[in-house]
């Protein structure tokens, strides 16, 4: 009897404790999830070049699953739990929105574009890249502008921004196009290797890694026309301000204290696994502006 | 679950597009009933021959079906239909690759029903064998000893029989077949199963829209059921033993 008492007595304060070491803020959302589970689960895409895949020993990595793990650090310090636990749940473009929004990930790490469509489902954080669509064509196409595409077949990836940019191009160019449907990155880029589309559009800096990887590098070039401005940016559940607050903070500490720019050299202009490969994309404006000036807005 | 629930989703459309999601589904459909139909009957007429032929006494041709059954039943369909997609146009001559790559109207469709047809044939292969050697081998013995060619054995007294024995699991057949062509997808076909995620990539609303696909496969399917149990029962003998 006594002994019961006692725990009691430990669970008390102990639980007056750990309330006193989380400040005076109440818990709600994200944050209280993660503090009654022990655990963060972060969405991971599995080939997702530079921003988040799957290394040789099958771990996630990239620059998206960097920025996550930033703000995985900072949820152990707010919450007081050094041994937070990190699940990390594989997902598809398909999945990314349900699996976040009933909870089995709390973070979005891959590669999202955020639009104002999207954003009716979720949220995002600070925008973390800035890519533009742009179409990746065999050199010996003999293609130097989208003029050059007339009545050609091109390849886009179904549901990706690059087919209704796409579309909108032929509409408003009347280039009489063959529109083909691919059904992610990988057979995109075969249909083009293999002749059955002269070109591929997709984010400039997915083209890059994409060829990079590829047999014949050299091949390839992309048309330098940008075709849209694409913010990327991390996925949270939608009205939960006090994680998206939490999240952008840490973000917005990584932009001003400039220790972001390593973060992206690391990723866009070194060597990376698993092939060693460079992608060699030096910071874009657009993206200096994003982080000069911190902001979430949707396309 | 936060989830922003909205089923009037359907009769919105996507940035830049006049069509609405609803009209996405709808043309998905056709790809999938299109693709589905052909590639049954296809596969219904080959089969058959392929199956009947294994029950015959010609070796070669019994060895060579047996083959083609093996061949195309084991391998995933997945993976024929990326062969044939991919790979094919490859090892063909380069002009009639460069048709079958550029020319060649609808090329995803075009692949995904000959993988279709073959992965299914072969499955049909099996089912006609079988149902032609539960008939009672005293038939085909007591035809012979009428004076029956071996077509006529065939086409009068096996044939008219063992397509009664196979009908039901043939039902089951043609709904695999609905369900497989959901694989053409990764060769670039926009059927019910892609335009679906096409319209969940598009509007995020994931739920509404494999909710909708799910039950235009449903009717599908029971619409199929229903047709192929009317067929059935228009095949019954009566007074037959089976």
């Amino acid at each position: 009897m006594l002994d019961h008492t006692k725990k009691l007595l430990a669970l008390l304060v102990a639980g007056c404790l750990s309330t006193g070491a989380v400040h005076a803020e109440e818990l709600t959302g994200t944050l209280k999830k993660i503090k009654e589970t022990g655990t963060v689960a972060i969405g991971y895409r599995d080939a997702s070049l530079p921003f988040s895949y799957l290394s040789d020993a099958q771990q996630p990595i990239g620059y998206s699953i960097d920025l996550c793990k930033k703000i995985v650090e900072r949820i152990k310090v707010k919450l007081d739990e050094p041994t937070l636990k990190t699940e990390f749940v594989s997902v598809v473009a398909a999945t990314r929105t349900p699996l976040l929004i009933n909870g089995t990930i709390d973070l979005e790490c891959g590669v999202t574009t955020n639009t104002v469509e999207r954003q009716k489902q979720i949220n995002f954080l600070l925008t973390s890249y800035v890519a533009s669509a742009k179409y990746a064509v065999k050199k010996t196409a003999g293609i130097a502008s989208t003029d050059d595409l007339k009545g050609k077949a091109v390849v886009v990836i179904t549901g990706g921004s690059g087919e209704w940019i796409t579309k909108n191009l032929n509409r408003d160019k009347n280039l009489g196009l063959k529109i083909l449907n691919a059904k992610d990155g990988g057979e995109a880029f075969l249909m083009l290797e293999t002749g059955r589309a002269v070109a591929y559009i997709n984010d400039d800096v997915q083209l890059m890694a994409t060829i990079a990887q590829s047999r014949r590098p050299d091949d390839y070039t992309l048309l330098s026309e940008p075709m849209s401005a694409e913010p990327y940016a991390i996925g949270v559940r939608k009205n939960d301000p006090q994680f998206k607050t939490f999240a952008d903070d840490v973000l917005r500490t990584l932009y001003s204290s400039g220790e972001i720019t390593p973060q992206y050299q690391q990723w866009f202009e070194q060597p990376i696994p698993p092939k060693n490969t460079v992608i060699n994309l030096p910071m874009s404006e657009a993206l200096k502006e994003a982080i000069a000036h911190p902001n979430d807005t949707g396309v | 679950m936060d989830y922003n629930w909205n089923w009037g989703v359907f009769w919105e459309s996507a940035p830049g597009e006049s069509s609405s999601y609803l009209y996405w589904l709808i043309s998905g459909t056709s790809w999938t009933l299109a693709t589905t139909l052909v590639a049954f009957l296809l596969a219904f007429l080959i089969g058959g021959l392929v199956g009947t032929l294994r029950t015959t006494d010609i070796k070669p041709l019994v060895w060579l079906c047996n083959l083609y059954t093996e061949v195309f039943r084991n391998i995933p369909l997945l993976v024929q239909m990326f062969i044939c997609f991919f790979v094919i146009p490859e090892l063909l001559p380069v002009a009639l690759g460069d048709y079958l790559k550029q020319d060649l109207p609808y090329p995803s469709f075009f692949s995904a029903v000959v993988a279709l047809t073959l992965f299914t044939s072969a499955k049909l292969s099996e089912l006609f064998k079988a149902g032609i050697e539960s008939v009672a081998g005293g038939q085909k013995g007591a035809a012979q000893a009428l004076g029956m060619r071996p077509a006529q054995t065939y086409f009068h007294v096996l044939l008219p029989q063992a397509i009664r024995v196979v009908f039901p699991p043939l039902t089951s057949e043609a709904l695999n077949t609905l369900k497989n062509s959901s694989v053409a997808l990764t060769i670039g076909l926009m059927e019910l199963t892609a335009q679906a995620r096409n319209v969940s990539e598009y509007s995020f609303n994931t739920f509404e829209a494999f909710t909708a696909a799910t039950l235009i496969y449903v009717v599908i399917s029971l619409l199929v059921t229903f047709v192929m149990g009317r067929i059935e029962r228009s095949l019954v003998i009566r007074g037959a033993t089976r």
